[in-house]
């Protein structure tokens, strides 16, 4: 039974179109998302977690995805906030090319393996170019959180 | 894809095609650990090697367990080497006990015509810079200590904390590490594709997968599993990024221990006090203590046995980073490695040199092993590897090897997408070095003249892969 990306992604937690106009206000954004959600016990100690990761080597992923992310004890349990620009932002991702997809992901040291298989999962489903497509033209949150469920569905 | 390939631990006996062009005439003096490690291996790559060896009871051993022309008699003696074919030697390996034979024997066979001699000395007053140029006067070509060898191997182990092992490429931008993967490992359970999926932000190639006794090249639906060795590849600047998801990393290093204060423990304490942690250094003859104590500013120098354990407690063995046993008996390195971790020390190593212990250490509790015989063996294995090839690692559970490879000019192979290339079985392309970047490769990737390429090889895939690749 293959991991779901909708098992950790609460409905609530994807934001399009986001306020955001570059990386580092994409990460705020989507940490105060989690925070407002009660989904971690200290919201700066998240948001120093997963920019001092961010520090160490981009998470920019290619084909316009970037996944931040962070373990930290502030965080019970691991969960992914989705979020997507309206304008591409620089990520320095690994290919080069600017970021729409945002996708962060928090979770406690003792669920790594679940957050690298979620993240294994997330780089994959870009890698597919329909369903790219359709992550980036969905118009409301509902039809992005859709998409995510349907690819989830279908493998 | 690369089918998968096993490999059981130390093939021994089998003669493999010799490589087309690198076919040499080997001749090796002494037939002790070191010179029987060469000898077979260079044998099994199908090089024609004839030993020497004074020992006459030794002679029948040799001649059933090593593909080899066995000549009975001194490396020392004119006649002997005579015998022996040196005047058409390509590289003459001097490895008896006896530092002055090895001397004496590499100035005979230089005399006499062999094209490249390797020596081991033993004691570190052949090894000053006045002694290299003795050394080119005698015709020698490489001078190996193995002492400074096994002490420049632990560092690098010791330098990589949690690491079974550790070798640097590209000029120390490209890292080899192997990890024992434990019970809490992250890595447990996920498979190889996964990792391939996130090579975008964890830029790593695991080459290989040490699993009870065999070593495997994964593919994409292998999973890795507790107590495997997992083998990678990566940018040495990727390094903190991997430590970080994959949990390899421990502590800063801040209080090491030295078990040993011989020739090996006293070349460590040395370069460890330049890496920044407190060093202990634990010895139980009096009057070595004092002469190192005289030495030594910044390390602390006990007098006691590896098995004092009020000793180890009084003087911090819980806050230990790293155990390093390096004393002569490597049972006792064993064994009080294995005391020092159940006393709060996090991480030890020992020098171990029998092929059985090295490969039963790890599963005691043993965190890496350095072995004198394969640091020595595998650095004159390193200076015979045919030209192209600039640097060499040898993995220890499994023979296999890392190269460093220069692909030629004219080399059909170049310019073409690695998925229509076909490399040779139980072989790997780790990483393309392009001038000051690292690239992971990808299916659709080639290799451009000038670039370097990191290979994980399986030892029985050697000879194909340096064919391969010249």
């Amino acid at each position: 039974m293959p991991i779901r990306i909708t098992d950790y992604l609460p409905r609530e937690f994807v934001r399009v179109p986001m306020a955001a106009r570059d990386k580092h206000d994409a990460i705020v954004e989507l940490v105060d998302l989690l925070a407002r959600g009660a989904r971690t016990r200290d919201r700066d100690k998240l948001l120093a977690a997963v920019l001092e990761r961010e520090a160490q080597r981009t998470t920019g992923v290619g084909r316009g995805l970037a996944i931040p992310h962070a373990k930290s004890d502030v965080c019970p349990k691991l969960v992914v906030a989705f979020g997507r620009t309206e304008e591409p932002i620089d990520f320095q991702a690994i290919d080069g090319q600017p970021v729409r997809l945002v996708v962060l992901m928090a979770g406690p040291p003792d669920q790594t393996s679940p957050h690298i298989q979620i993240l294994a999962r997330l780089s994959r489903m870009v890698t597919n170019a329909a369903v790219l497509d359709d992550l980036l033209l969905a118009p409301t949150p509902d039809a992005v959180y859709e998409v995510i469920r349907r690819h989830d569905d279908a493998t | 894809m690369i089918p998968r390939i096993a490999a059981v631990a130390a093939p021994t006996g089998r003669k493999l095609e010799p490589w087309l062009g690198f076919n040499m005439n080997v001749i090796v003096a002494g037939t002790g650990e070191v010179g029987f490690h060469i000898a077979q291996r260079l044998s099994n790559e199908g090089h024609d090697v004839t030993v020497i060896e004074k020992d006459r009871d030794k002679e029948h051993v040799l001649k059933s367990r090593l593909n080899a022309l066995v000549v009975p008699g001194s490396g020392a003696s004119a006649d002997v080497l005579e015998q022996a074919g040196v005047a058409d030697t390509d590289l003459f390996v001097a490895v008896t006990d006896q530092d002055e034979v090895n001397l004496v024997a590499s100035m005979l066979a230089h005399e006499r015509g062999a094209r490249r001699i390797v020596a081991r000395i033993k004691s570190l007053e052949y090894t000053t810079e006045e002694w290299a140029h003795n050394a080119r006067k005698l015709g020698i070509d490489l001078l190996i200590n193995p002492q400074s060898v096994v002490a420049d191997e632990i560092y690098r182990v010791v330098s990589y904390p949690a690491a079974s092992e550790a070798a640097e490429f590209a000029n120390g931008r490209v890292v080899f590490l192997g990890y024992l993967i434990g019970r809490n490992s992250p890595l447990a359970g996920i498979s190889l594709k996964d990792l391939v999926d996130i090579r975008g932000i964890y830029r790593m190639v695991i080459t290989a997968i040490a699993r009870k006794h065999e070593t495997i090249i994964p593919r994409g639906e292998d999973v890795i599993q507790e107590g495997d060795i997992v083998y990678f590849v990566c940018n040495k600047q990727d390094v903190p990024a991997i430590n970080y998801l994959f949990e390899f990393a421990r502590q800063p290093l801040r209080n090491v221990f030295i078990l040993g204060g011989e020739r090996v423990g006293e070349a460590l304490a040395r370069k460890m006090v330049g890496l920044g942690p407190r060093v202990k250094l634990i010895e139980r003859d009096a009057h070595l203590c004092q002469r190192l104590a005289e030495q030594f500013e910044d390390v602390t120098v006990l007098h006691a046995e590896g098995t004092d354990v009020d000793t180890l407690k009084h003087e911090g063995i819980a806050d230990c980073d790293t155990f390093v046993a390096v004393m002569a008996d490597e049972q006792a390195n064993i064994l009080c490695s294995l005391l020092a971790k159940s006393y709060g020390a996090r991480r030890a190593i020992a020098l171990v040199d029998r092929h059985e212990f090295v490969t039963l250490a790890p599963s005691l509790g043993v965190d890496a092993c350095v072995s004198p015989r394969l640091a020595t063996a595998s650095a004159i294995l390193r200076y015979v590897r045919p030209r192209g090839v600039t640097s060499l690692a040898t993995v220890e559970h499994s023979n296999a090897e890392v190269l460093e490879i220069a692909v030629p000019a004219g080399s059909p192979i170049l310019g073409r997408p690695l998925k229509e290339i076909e490399v040779p079985r139980g072989a790997l392309i780790g990483v393309i070095v392009r001038g000051v970047d690292i690239v992971i490769p990808g299916g659709d990737d080639h290799i451009e003249p000038a670039d370097h390429i990191i290979v994980f090889t399986l030892p029985e895939a050697i000879p194909a892969v340096e064919k391969f690749f010249s």
